[in-house]
């Protein structure tokens, strides 16, 4: 029994010391920080001043020596950096570029090539704002790695669209042969309307069709709707698959525009049923009025896929289009239309009436 | 005599197997969540969310909010969505037929207008009555409908909804304002595969309040939610932090999760049968993607923060508890044939298995072992050796893990800011073994019970 007390007591004690050092250790960890946040805004204003002082006086490339004293906290000085080049613009920016490159670049280039994630990501970061055009592999390397380090890249490129570092990347999208194309579109898709001009230029040349497919699917995607002319063009391609993709990238602008509406109705009358399917949806998403009756019209194809469409499509309009759906759903002509009409109608819910 | 004595060893034996098994486990959560914590940290450093908002690839959010008989905190609940910060989301509150004043205080409050709306039925609903807008707050859409319960509610929502990915929010928990650009970080790094994320709840019992937003975390002056305050803490940044880490995640809170729509409506939503719909969904939408084969990923965060508040009166607490527990037991047994199955991969080979012994049976042993130890302290004549190893893996080990969750929240995006309620969660840490516990495990065997019995009340 002695010896059982003797347990008992000793598990008494190690539960009292384990919560005495786990408040000590709590009351150090939050000592050591307050006091590191203390530090670390003592040199922040002490970098802040002194590359302040150097962009404004100091000739291009030739840094005072004060700021290598810096080196030693390389985050609080990137910090500073990356806060000025935010408040900054123009020549200032440059300036900040420069020294950059003259200090840290180095260090974040082979952070890069790190083992370690954070290493990675931390690096990434400042690495892609001050990148110069020759950079251009290392962001797309940098767009390969782990997801939380692309997205930092994609971050800020999107903050800072070099426009010498983007045109590299569509480049390297022209040569592509290995990697799965995919990608591209999910990296292009993240970089939003900022690639506009690229895609632009880009559509000019001539492309395999499975590139071209897939910049059409991206302006849909985006949405990049200044490009709706190229979509137009497009629109009498030899390729189904192009045509169909620009049928439903043209929905996807959300442009009621006329001549877009005239290419969709010309394309709802197309050879091949799944690009005259794809045009009665993206009709339906633009709610065009002038395309009622070929909605309607179109319950009454042979393919189930068009009428599905036409009808989902019909819906769009609101009471206008339910009508017609009521009426192909009443008259007996037709039991495939009138059964599409009846499902569509089971499917929806509508209120307020 | 000897085979009642030799049973007695038996159930002794299984009894500290179970508790030495259980705080083992717990522990090892406990690890693993310090090292996610303290990586989620790091990285989160680097990451800043008001960047974040100018990514082109964040996707649109449907936030989901059942609301039943909540007229006294709705309009405030709402104002505090409607001003989180996230580029593009919709609220769609949804009145699931209250007797109260809930719609007529949305109505007048946000100046909602009945609006003529066509949208798809894709789950099965009561009837919705009707849909309004607000035309000062375009974000806000409100769906009344009558009365089908909190599944039958988001089931509606989920229906009039019009974006890809959906949250779903107790009415009365309060976000983070930063909450939808924290809980989306799983999404934009895994876009292909991530079909659910959950965010970290919180009490905000005893924090100080404004305009829907925590402005001071405080500790709760009432002993319930003290002790509660400690579950919590071990729960989330414990237990659900570790077990995301090991890919065996079944639970995301109904007070706040992020799930892909589409998956969400291939299985038909939350299933109304069940008290416990939160479990329930992310079971079946696990059993239904890994029997489709569809890689995919569910991943808990630590930081995006939903603050709710805890019962301080004992009767709404047991009624809680029992609920949940009876939900846990229904998702259970109405996906019994995951259990042990290798087909579900780590899910049926050991997340269920985890959550049958020591969710849904635990109870029971627990229990067992508090009588016996009652037994034999009256009867006379206390195992001397039971007595004592249940006391250190029972009670000792409970407290370590306990403490080892304060040691959490200090790596965590919120906390405590005073040392005096470092020392609080201590002393709560401490005093919960006592009384508090007990009630529960009998709280939950009574759950059991009941869910034999057929109870299906909230």
């Amino acid at each position: 029994m002695t010896t059982q007390i003797y347990i008992i007591l000793y598990s008494l004690i190690f539960l009292f010391l384990f919560t005495l050092s786990l408040f000590l250790y709590i009351s150090i960890r939050r000592f050591v920080i307050t006091q590191r946040e203390k530090r670390h805004r003592y040199l922040r204003q002490a970098i802040e001043s002194d590359i302040l002082a150097a962009i404004t006086s100091s000739p291009k490339n030739s840094w005072p020596v004060e700021l290598k004293q810096y080196l030693r906290y390389p985050d609080i000085f990137t910090e500073v950096l990356l806060e000025f080049w935010q408040t900054l613009s123009g020549t200032p920016r440059e300036q900040l570029k420069n020294i950059f490159a003259s200090f840290l670049k180095e260090k974040y280039r082979r952070a890069i090539s790190s083992r370690r994630l954070i290493k990675r990501v931390k690096a990434a970061k400042a690495f892609v704002i001050f990148a110069e055009e020759k950079d251009a592999p290392v962001i797309i390397q940098l767009l390969n790695d782990h997801p939380l380090v692309k997205l930092a890249t994609l971050s800020s490129l999107t903050l800072n669209p070099q426009p010498k570092i983007l045109e590299s990347i569509f480049t390297s999208f022209i040569q592509e042969t290995q990697t799965p194309l995919r990608y591209y579109f999910d990296l292009f898709t993240s970089m939003g309307k900022i690639i506009e001009p690229f895609v632009k230029k880009i559509l000019k040349r001539s492309l395999p069709e499975e590139k071209l497919a897939l910049l059409v699917e991206l302006i849909g995607a985006i949405p990049l709707t200044s490009l709706y002319p190229q979509l137009l063009r497009l629109s009498i391609h030899p390729s189904k698959e192009i045509r169909v993709k620009t049928a439903r990238a043209l929905g996807n602008l959300s442009l009621p525009l006329e001549e877009i509406i005239d290419t969709l109705m010309l394309l709802a009358e197309d050879e091949a049923w799944e690009v005259r399917a794809q045009a009665l949806k993206s009709l339906g998403k633009l709610r065009a009025k002038k395309a009622l009756t070929l909605l309607a019209q179109a319950l009454f194809s042979p393919y189930w896929y068009c009428r599905l469409n036409g009808a989902r499509a019909l819906v769009q309009f609101g009471e206008k289009g339910l009508k017609t759906l009521r009426k192909i759903a009443r008259q007996k002509k037709d039991p495939y239309a009138a059964d599409m009409a009846h499902m569509i109608l089971e499917e929806i819910v509508t209120t307020g009436e | 005599m000897s085979f009642i004595t030799t049973l007695f060893h038996l159930i002794e034996w299984i009894i500290l197997v179970y508790f030495f098994a259980l705080n083992f486990l717990y522990l090892l959560f406990t690890i693993l969540s310090l090292i996610g914590l303290t990586r989620h940290h790091q990285l989160s450093t680097y990451i800043l969310y008001k960047e974040m908002l100018h990514l082109p690839s964040l996707k649109p959010i449907s936030i989901i909010v059942p609301a039943f008989n909540e007229e006294k905190t709705i309009v405030a609940n709402v104002h505090s969505l409607l001003a989180l910060e996230y580029p593009n989301y919709e609220v769609v509150v949804v009145n699931d037929g209250s007797t109260d004043q809930t719609l007529k205080q949305l109505i007048t409050h946000f100046h909602l207008k009945k609006t003529f709306r066509v949208f798809r039925k894709v789950i099965e609903t009561a009837p919705i009555k009707n849909i309004y807008l607000s035309p000062t707050y375009p974000k806000l859409v409100v769906v009344d409908k009558e009365n089908g319960q909190k599944a039958d509610a988001l089931n509606a929502g989920l229906n009039v909804a019009r974006f890809p990915l959906f949250c779903a929010i107790d009415s009365d928990s309060l976000l983070d304002k930063y909450a939808l650009l924290k809980i989306i970080r799983p999404f934009l790094e895994e876009p292909a595969n991530m079909v659910a994320a959950g965010g970290i709840i919180r009490l905000s019992n005893g924090s100080r309040i404004e305009y829907g937003q925590v402005k001071e975390v405080g500790f709760p002056r009432n002993l319930l939610a003290q002790f509660q305050t400690i579950e919590y803490l071990r729960a989330f940044l414990g237990g659900r932090t570790g077990l995301s880490m090991l890919k065996s995640l079944l639970i995301i809170s109904g007070a706040f999760g992020l799930f892909r729509k589409k998956e969400v409506l291939d299985i038909q939503g939350y299933r109304k049968e069940t008290v416990g719909e939160d479990m329930d969904l992310v079971v079946r939408l696990q059993r239904h993607l890994r029997e489709k084969k569809i890689p995919y990923q569910i991943r808990f965060v630590p930081d995006p923060i939903c603050w709710t508040e805890a019962p301080e009166k004992l009767k709404s607490l047991t009624r809680q508890r029992n609920r949940w527990h009876r939900g846990l037991i229904e998702s259970i047994t109405y996906n019994r044939q995951m259990i042990l199955n290798p087909r579900y991969g780590l899910i049926g080979l050991f997340a269920m298995p985890f959550y049958v012994i020591f969710e849904m049976l635990g109870p029971f042993i627990e229990f067992a072992g508090y009588l016996i130890f009652l037994f034999y302290l009256f009867k006379g004549g206390l195992n001397s050796q039971f007595a004592l190893l249940f006391f250190m893996v029972a009670l000792i080990f409970g407290i370590v893990i306990s403490l080892f969750a304060i040691l959490l929240e200090e790596y965590s995006a919120y906390q405590f800011p005073r040392f005096w309620h470092i020392l609080g969660l201590m002393g709560a840490s401490f005093l919960e073994n006592f009384i508090f516990r007990q009630y529960l495990t009998l709280v939950r065997v009574k759950a059991f019970l009941d869910f034999f019995l057929g109870k299906k009340e909230w």
